[in-house]
């Protein structure tokens, strides 16, 4: 571990955003160092593997940051905000770039009361696997998945993140992962 | 297809793992733009922050430079001028400015010794001697 990382430990993340925003590029490093991966993660999975875009999303929300460091205030949680500003530029991107709709067989049984999409694995990697069952969920258990998994929020993160109730969270969690586990099952 | 699942078995831990093992890593032309781009952004506030008293300040200067120097050519145009008219004109009556004081000392003169100037200054004695005498 180097000396850098070791002093970034010492500082939360606001105090190194609002050091940035004075005008220290350093604290702007020691930042980018602690949150690049989750949210290249975030929209690499988001994206459904696509590398290329989300290179350019991920590019776009790290200078959605440098441009508002002015704005940015100690009351704020810097995490939160990045969340949030990375949660919006992919949604924004899926709103005007749909995709067509994955097919859903309507015959497969809910599991614990979700709409479980079936599976139609065709995938030979282990990589493509993940991304096609990503792609298979539904659209709210993508989102607690890429929540839980890619920026590591907890039951009560997502929960205040999403504006809905911890149970909620909880359960659509639970349906999530026994998709997974399901299709993974399949897949064997 | 129907396969009941326990939520015992329900555990996340390796899906963690999974997804770290299965995200690729960020393109490292992107990687290190990013942080650069960040640095830019600060050299370029501190370059506006700094110069935005120091650019005023020498804009003001500027202009007021550029007043003062038309105020002067103006009035050293003008100055000029009137000279030049002052001395075609002198030039024009020929006569020497510097000789105007004995020409009117000589007026005067030639003003004392006229008749009629002469006829009040007498008139003026008779008058007063009446009271006189």
């Amino acid at each position: 571990m180097t000396a850098i990382e070791n002093t970034s430990r010492e500082f939360s993340d606001s105090a190194l955003m609002l050091s940035y925003s004075a005008g220290d590029e350093q604290g702007f490093e020691l930042l980018y160092k602690r949150h690049r991966n989750a949210v290249f993660r975030f929209f690499y999975f988001g994206t459904g593997g696509d590398e290329v875009l989300a290179g350019e999303l991920f590019q776009d929300v790290w200078m959605t940051v440098v441009r508002g460091r002015k704005r940015y205030h100690k009351d704020i949680s810097f995490t939160e905000w990045l969340h949030h500003v990375a949660w919006a530029r992919l949604y924004d991107h899926i709103r005007l770039h749909p995709q067509p709709l994955q097919t859903v067989d309507e015959t497969a049984p809910e599991s614990l009361g979700a709409n479980v999409v079936t599976l139609h694995p065709k995938s030979n990697g282990e990589d493509v696997d993940l991304l096609e069952q990503l792609k298979r969920l539904t659209e709210e258990h993508r989102e607690i998945v890429l929540l839980r998994y890619c920026f590591r929020m907890s039951y009560t993160d997502i929960a205040h993140f999403l504006d809905v109730a911890r149970s909620s969270v909880s359960r659509l969690h639970r349906e999530a992962l026994v998709s997974l586990r399901k299709d993974k099952s399949e897949v064997c | 297809m129907g396969e009941v699942i326990s939520i015992s078995r329900v555990s996340d831990v390796d899906i963690f793992s999974q997804f770290d093992a299965h995200c690729p890593s960020i393109p490292e032309e992107i990687d290190s733009r990013i942080p650069r781009s960040a640095r830019k952004a600060v050299d370029n506030n501190i370059r506006s922050d700094r110069p935005h008293h120091f650019r005023n300040h020498c804009v003001i200067l500027v202009v007021l430079s550029v007043v003062v120097l038309a105020a002067v050519k103006l009035a050293s145009s003008a100055i000029a001028r009137q000279t030049t008219t002052g001395q075609a004109e002198i030039a024009q009556s020929n006569t020497d400015f510097r000789h105007h004081k004995d020409t009117w000392q000589a007026q005067i003169k030639s003003m004392e010794n006229h008749p009629a100037y002469l006829r009040v200054i007498e008139e003026k004695r008779l008058f007063a001697q009446q009271y006189i005498d």
